[in-house]
C-alpha cells in the first residue's frame, strides 16, 4: 500500500472496523495457523458470532478453514493468507501513522 | 478508534496467551522426562557395557552421553523460544506502544529474552568446559543456570502477554515449577538423590494443569 494511507480507510474498511476480526487477524498473523475449537475457545465468542466473522475472513480469502486427519482426529485448521498478511501488515503501518499523528 | 484498538489487543492477547501455555505444556512435559531419561540412558549404556560385545565406543558414550542430552534439550528449548517470540511479536507491535511512554517503546523487545536465553548458551559452554577439563562433578552449576534462565524466560514471556493485556497477573504454576526445579534439584545435588522426584513431578504436575486448564469448554451459544 502507499504512504498515503490514513486512519480513514480503518472506517472503510470493514475488516479493521471490528476489532475482533482484526485480532483474529493479528494473532494468525503470529501464529500462521490454529484449530477451530482452539480458536472458539480462546476468543470466548458464541458460536454464532464466531462463525459470521470466519465466514467474512474467509470469503474475503484472509483466511483458509480446512479439516485434516491428524494422528489423533481429524481437526479444522484456520490458516492465514498472503492476503491476509499484506493486510495485517497494512493494519500496522496505519496503526503507527495514526499514533504518530496523536503524538505530534 | 481506542476502543475497537483494545478490543483488537484484547482478542489477539486471549489467542496469542492460549498458545503460548499450549507450548509451556510440551516445555513442562519435556523437562520433567530429563532425569528419567538421564538416569535410563546412563542404566542401559552401562547394562551394554557389562554385556561380553561391548565396543569401546560405549565407555566414550558413557561419559558424553549427559552432555548430548543435555544439548539436545537445550536445541529443543530453543526452538520453543523461537516460536512463542515469533507468536507474541504482532500483539506486542500495536499494545506496548500504546501502554507504554514513546521514549521507553526503543529497543524493547518482546519478553525481553535475549539477556535471559544467553545464559542458557553459556550453561552449555560451561558444561562443555567441565567435562573437557574432567569436573563434571560440577555440572550441576551449568545445568542450574540452564533451567532457572529458562524458567525465568518463560514466567518474563507470560507477563508480557499479561502486559500487553493490561494486566500484570502472575502465574502460581510457574511459581511451583520454579519451586520444585530450587528445591528438588539442588536437594537432589545435596542432599539425596530422591529430591530429583520432587523436581520431575512438580514440573510434570505443571504441565498437566496447565493442559487441563487449557483445555477449557466452549463458550455456550447466545
Amino acid at each position: 500500500m502507499s504512504e498515503e494511507l490514513d486512519f480513514s480507510e480503518i472506517v472503510g474498511d470493514d475488516l479493521y472496523s471490528s476489532g475482533v476480526r482484526t485480532g483474529i487477524m493479528i494473532a494468525l498473523y503470529g501464529i500462521r495457523k490454529i484449530t477451530f475449537t482452539d480458536l472458539l475457545i480462546s476468543t470466548g465468542l458464541p458460536r454464532s458470532s464466531f462463525y459470521s466473522h470466519l465466514k467474512y475472513l474467509s470469503e474475503n480469502q484472509y483466511i483458509t478453514v480446512r479439516t485434516e486427519i491428524t494422528l489423533r482426529r481429524p481437526l479444522t485448521f484456520i490458516r492465514i493468507t498472503d492476503t491476509g498478511m499484506r493486510k495485517v501488515e497494512n493494519y500496522f503501518r496505519i496503526i503507527e501513522k495514526y499514533r504518530q499523528k496523536n503524538n505530534e | 478508534m481506542n476502543n475497537e484498538i483494545d478490543t483488537t489487543i484484547d482478542v489477539s492477547g486471549r489467542i496469542i496467551y492460549r498458545y503460548v501455555r499450549t507450548v509451556e505444556i510440551f516445555v513442562y512435559i519435556l523437562f520433567s522426562t530429563y532425569i528419567p531419561v538421564n538416569f535410563l540412558v546412563g542404566l542401559s549404556l552401562e547394562f551394554l557395557i557389562n554385556l561380553d560385545f561391548a565396543v569401546n565406543a560405549l565407555y566414550l558414550l558413557l561419559d558424553f552421553y549427559s552432555l548430548i542430552l543435555f544439548l539436545v534439550y537445550v536445541f529443543l528449548i530453543y526452538r520453543y523460544r523461537r516460536k512463542i517470540k515469533k507468536a507474541i511479536e504482532p500483539v506486542m507491535r500495536i499494545s506496548v506502544p500504546r501502554r507504554r511512554q514513546p521514549e521507553r517503546m526503543h529497543g524493547y523487545r518482546a519478553g525481553s529474552a535475549s539477556p535471559v536465553f544467553s545464559l542458557l548458551i553459556t550453561a552449555v559452554g560451561i558444561s562443555a568446559l567441565l567435562d573437557i577439563l574432567d569436573l563434571s562433578a560440577y555440572e550441576f552449576i551449568p545445568i542450574f543456570i540452564f533451567y532457572i534462565s529458562g524458567l525465568i524466560w518463560f514466567i518474563n514471556v507470560s507477563r508480557s502477554i499479561y502486559d500487553a493485556m493490561g494486566s500484570g497477573k502472575l502465574i502460581r504454576i510457574d511459581l511451583l515449577a520454579f519451586i520444585g526445579f530450587s528445591v528438588g534439584y539442588l536437594g537432589g545435588i545435596f542432599i539425596s538423590d530422591a529430591f530429583f522426584i520432587l523436581f520431575t513431578l512438580t514440573w510434570l504436575f505443571s504441565g498437566i494443569f496447565l493442559y487441563l486448564e487449557n483445555r477449557g469448554s466452549e463458550p455456550a451459544d447466545e
